[in-house]
């Protein structure tokens, strides 16, 4: 990942003779490669971690698994069927050959590939993720901009206390309190779930809005919309803060520059100053925040979903931890933190988009 | 920052506050004015479509009949499957299922049943002795939880084209009443989808359903509901309240739950405890329904360890619990146990005295043994965020620091609370557990919960097994039904409060929260959180 000091403040020095196109492929294939390495490295990393952690916990997955009825024979045939039965060394390193393949194993608790299960929820934190990132990103950005605009007075005052009340509010009490608010007193909002229970939208996608899109059912979509509101905004509300004053710090770092000064001497002023000149120079910490929190977003959903029962990953896992149902905690530590990592690996892509003297840099 | 400015930011502060607080305690209007958003987006309010949508904490993953181990999965078997009995609705009474009359051999090991000619799988395919006895065949080889309850069953033989025959181990006076957790699937499902990796079309049934049961599956999206329909070729015919579209669907936050309850898009709860029912019950539109449970909460006596390996420290330990205080907690939600089987649950115990303190006398036992000076230190397992747990755990310590023992607690989660019990070495003194029955023999609960430890499969967390109690359950098996078993019953109850191998703290009463159109009862003999749709009641 790169090191955000390196990206926003050293202009990083170009060769005058330019790299050959054979060289750039060359450090391109390099650097990718590079990145492939630590991701598996990263990811094998937390699979172990967590292996090992879940076998430590004392509880019988087995047992739990087969019901408080199961006699002991049943138990036993059940830790067999699991492999559980195996030495610890051997469950891992069959693990680890499986995941490989892409192969998670099954479910202790629903006996059905994990993989299934996973390729199901994964498309509902999708959503919800990206619908609430993209709403978080806009928003957290422009009450930035607006805070750097308008520093004092009852706009600053309201900025400041919605983002830090957000940022300060336990996340699930925060999630209760729009759903008291806006699904049971104004009731104008519902309160849980996806919304599509009463709708005969073909799966497709995964995605509600996509499906019922493609199905052309838009009183589907406007329920799929609807029911995504509160959660969406539970995620913003309790993000907002650091994106409003990151990009407010930033952006303040940013106008201290000289070529704002020259700027503002043509007489361009507020608005102009800050969003035409200097925001897209203040970006890149912004992005790398972002980045940051949108990989934290896909695994850190749970209180979320549970909450709203939205079905997806942060559900799923709920669950999962309850059960000790093995495989699918492990399935969905590997996955989260592949996406972590990816995401943030793809945020370095954007930096050059912002800074051209990024762009051909060795 | 100014002055100004602080006091326009705590004027600020304090608006949002006093909006939040004022979402917070907002009453829910009746269901009658639900707003049109919630309706139109969850459907059809209940109530005017004959729907019901029941909440649970969760939903079963997988559907098939030979597998359901919890109330969330008999929650779907019990409407989608039958057995060849069932249990009236909310009792321990047997009654005609699939079976329309059975006798018994003289020998009491053969009971023939006579079946119904008139039913069929939802698959279409007819019901009959043949059909059914494969279907037990089915339970017995995927070897889920239910197949553990076909043990005493030696075989099963179709005698007729509606004459099933199944002969049993050993005699068993309430035989029948396993037959209710033995589901019946469809052979024809088992037969159109198997697979030769998959030879009981497990795979199939993880996701569809081929029972006989009043509700068919209309549609199932895993960790978020399952929708019913009426199956209108039913044997039965249905009350015109009885609801007709059944959704249950998982709701993992008991309080959002109880919003929606309150806002009218759901009818029942599952899985709600005492204070969770007191907070409902103050909702409008939204009635508790009581029913006596048959659970009976337990703190079980490590009676092979140390100290407690004498009756009279057990005994002593008994006396000093203090049981109103337990009771106190519940705010009406639980009454006393008077034994170590519900009150309820059989003819005769609810003539047993409740457990009272004595404090005098449990010292006096306390010097008897050899313990007058106390200095004992024992320890107390319960799982942690269950507030029952917790209080009954802080109550035994309270209790028995007046006899000079002092109890440390250890809390943990409740996937947990079994790996406590795994071993009778690492097993603590003290351990609570929820005893409850699964079906109406008596035998069979005193069994699982006072002979059969855990290392063999049982939840016996005392250790030890009384020679003469499994004597007289053996008895009680052999005798058929009639005052003679009710006294042996009686008998082995008393028994086991002389044993003092637990204590009794308290018999929860059922109180779940429904919408007051609504009459149902819930079954408990399924865990207490499974209602049969097809006995509920739209009253509106």
């Amino acid at each position: 990942m790169a090191n955000l000091g390196d990206v926003v403040t050293a202009a990083p020095e170009l060769d005058p003779s330019g790299p050959t196109p054979a060289r750039r492929v060359l450090s391109t294939a390099r650097a990718v490669g590079n990145r492939l390495f630590w991701l598996l490295v990263v990811a094998w990393a937390a699979v172990t971690v967590t292996f090992v952690l879940a076998r430590v916990v004392p509880a019988d997955p087995a047992r739990l698994a087969a019901g408080l009825q199961a006699g002991p024979e049943q138990v036993e045939a059940l830790r067999a069927q699991m492999g559980l039965d195996r030495p610890i060394l051997v469950q891992y390193l069959d693990y680890l050959w499986s995941v490989v393949r892409l192969d998670f194993g099954d479910s202790l608790k629903s006996r059905q590939p994990v993989l299934n299960e996973l390729a199901y929820v994964l498309p509902e934190t999708l959503q919800l993720v990206l619908v609430s990132f993209l709403a978080y990103a806009v928003v957290g950005v422009a009450l930035g901009v607006l805070w750097t605009v308008f520093p004092r007075g009852p706009l600053s005052g309201l900025i400041r206390l919605v983002s830090f009340a957000g940022a300060a509010l336990p996340v699930f009490w925060l999630g209760m309190v729009l759903q008291a608010y806006f699904g049971s007193t104004l009731k104008i909002l519902p309160i849980s779930g996806t919304g599509m229970s009463d709708f005969d939208v073909p799966r497709v996608t995964g995605f509600s809005l996509v499906d019922s899109l493609l199905a052309g059912n838009f009183a589907a979509f406007g329920s799929a919309a609807q029911h995504l509101v509160l959660p969406a905004l539970t995620l913003l509300l309790s993000q907002l803060a650091l994106a409003t004053r990151l990009t407010r710090v930033s952006l303040d770092k940013e106008l201290k520059k000289p070529y704002v000064r020259v700027v503002q001497a043509r007489g361009v002023g507020g608005f102009g100053v800050v969003v035409v000149n200097a925001l897209r120079n203040a970006l890149n910490p912004v992005v790398t925040m972002l980045g940051l929190q949108f990989g934290w977003l896909l695994g850190g959903t749970i209180i979320v979903e549970v909450l709203f029962s939205w079905p997806g990953l942060g559900l799923y896992a709920f669950n999962a931890f309850s059960s000790f149902d093995y495989n699918a905690i492990l399935a969905v530590t590997l996955v989260v933190t592949v996406a972590f990592v990816l995401v943030n690996e793809l945020v370095t892509f954007v930096y050059p988009l912002l800074d051209p003297r990024l762009r051909g840099a060795r | 920052m100014s002055v100004v400015r602080n006091r326009r930011f705590a004027a600020l502060a304090a608006v949002l506050a006093v909006a939040t607080l004022g979402a917070c305690t907002a009453q829910s209007p009746d269901a009658s004015t639900s707003s049109s958003t919630t309706t139109s987006t969850e459907g059809a309010a209940p109530g005017e479509t004959n729907r019901a949508v029941f909440s649970n904490v969760g939903l079963p993953s997988n559907l098939d009949p030979a597998l359901a181990a919890s109330s969330d999965g008999f929650l779907f078997v019990r409407n989608v499957y039958e057995g060849l009995t069932a249990y009236e609705p909310g009792t321990t009474t047997i009654v005609p299922a699939l079976a329309t009359e059975w006798t018994v051999s003289d020998d009491g090991l053969v009971y023939t049943f006579t079946l119904r000619d008139d039913v069929t799988y939802h698959d279409g395919t007819p019901f009959t002795a043949e059909t059914a006895r494969l279907g037990f065949e089915r339970l017995r080889a995927v070897n889920g939880a239910p197949a553990t309850m076909m043990s005493e069953i030696e075989s099963i033989e179709a005698v007729g084209e509606y004459e099933l025959a199944i002969t049993i181990a050993a005699p068993n006076g309430f035989f029948t009443g396993v037959l209710p957790k033995l589901p019946l699937a469809s052979p024809a499902a088992v037969e159109a989808n198997k697979t030769a990796d998959d030879e009981w079309a497990t795979d199939w049934f993880a996701s569809n359903a081929a029972g006989t049961g009043p509700y068919r599956l209309t549609s199932f999206t895993v960790n978020q509901d399952i929708t019913l329909t009426a199956n209108e070729d039913y044997y039965l015919d249905f009350d015109p309240q009885a609801p007709t579209d059944i959704v249950l669907r998982m709701d993992p936050d008991v309080t959002t739950a109880l919003q929606m309850l309150g806002a009218g898009d759901i009818d029942m709860l599952g899985a709600v405890g005492p204070d969770d029912s007191a907070a409902a019950a103050e909702l409008d539109g939204v009635k508790l329904v009581e029913q006596p449970s048959l659970q009976v909460q337990t703190i079980y006596m490590h009676a092979a360890k140390g100290p407690l390996t004498d009756p009279r420290v057990r005994e002593a330990i008994s006396l000093a619990f203090n049981y109103d205080a337990m009771i106190d907690f519940y705010e009406g939600s639980a009454v006393k146990a008077n034994g170590a089987l519900p009150a309820t649950f059989a003819a005769g115990l609810e003539t047993f005295d409740d457990y009272t303190q004595d404090l005098d006398r449990a010292r006096a036992l306390m010097e008897e043994a050899g313990y007058g000076d106390g200095g004992l230190t024992m320890r107390y397992v319960g799982i942690k965020g269950l507030s029952y747990f917790e209080f009954a755990g802080t109550l035994l310590a309270d209790s028995l620091a007046n006899i000079g023992i002092e109890v440390t607690q250890d809390l943990v989660p409740t996937a947990q609370l079994l790996e406590a019990i795994a071993s009778e070495e690492n097993a603590p003194e003290f351990i609570l557990l929820n005893t409850s029955p699964v079906t109406n023999n008596p035998t069979a609960f005193l069994r699982q919960f006072y002979v059969v430890t855990p290392e063999e499969g049982g939840f016996n967390a005392s250790w030890i097994a009384d020679d003469a109690l499994v004597a007289q359950l053996d008895k009680i098996s052999g005798l058929p039904e009639g005052a003679e078993q009710e006294a042996a019953v009686l008998e082995a109850n008393q028994m086991v409060k002389d044993l003092h191998l637990g204590i009794h703290i308290a018999q929860p009463v059922m109180a779940q929260p429904v919408r007051d159109n609504w009459d149902v009862t819930y079954e408990n003999l399924d865990y207490l959180y499974v209602v049969r749709f097809f006995y509920a009641r739209n009253i509106a």
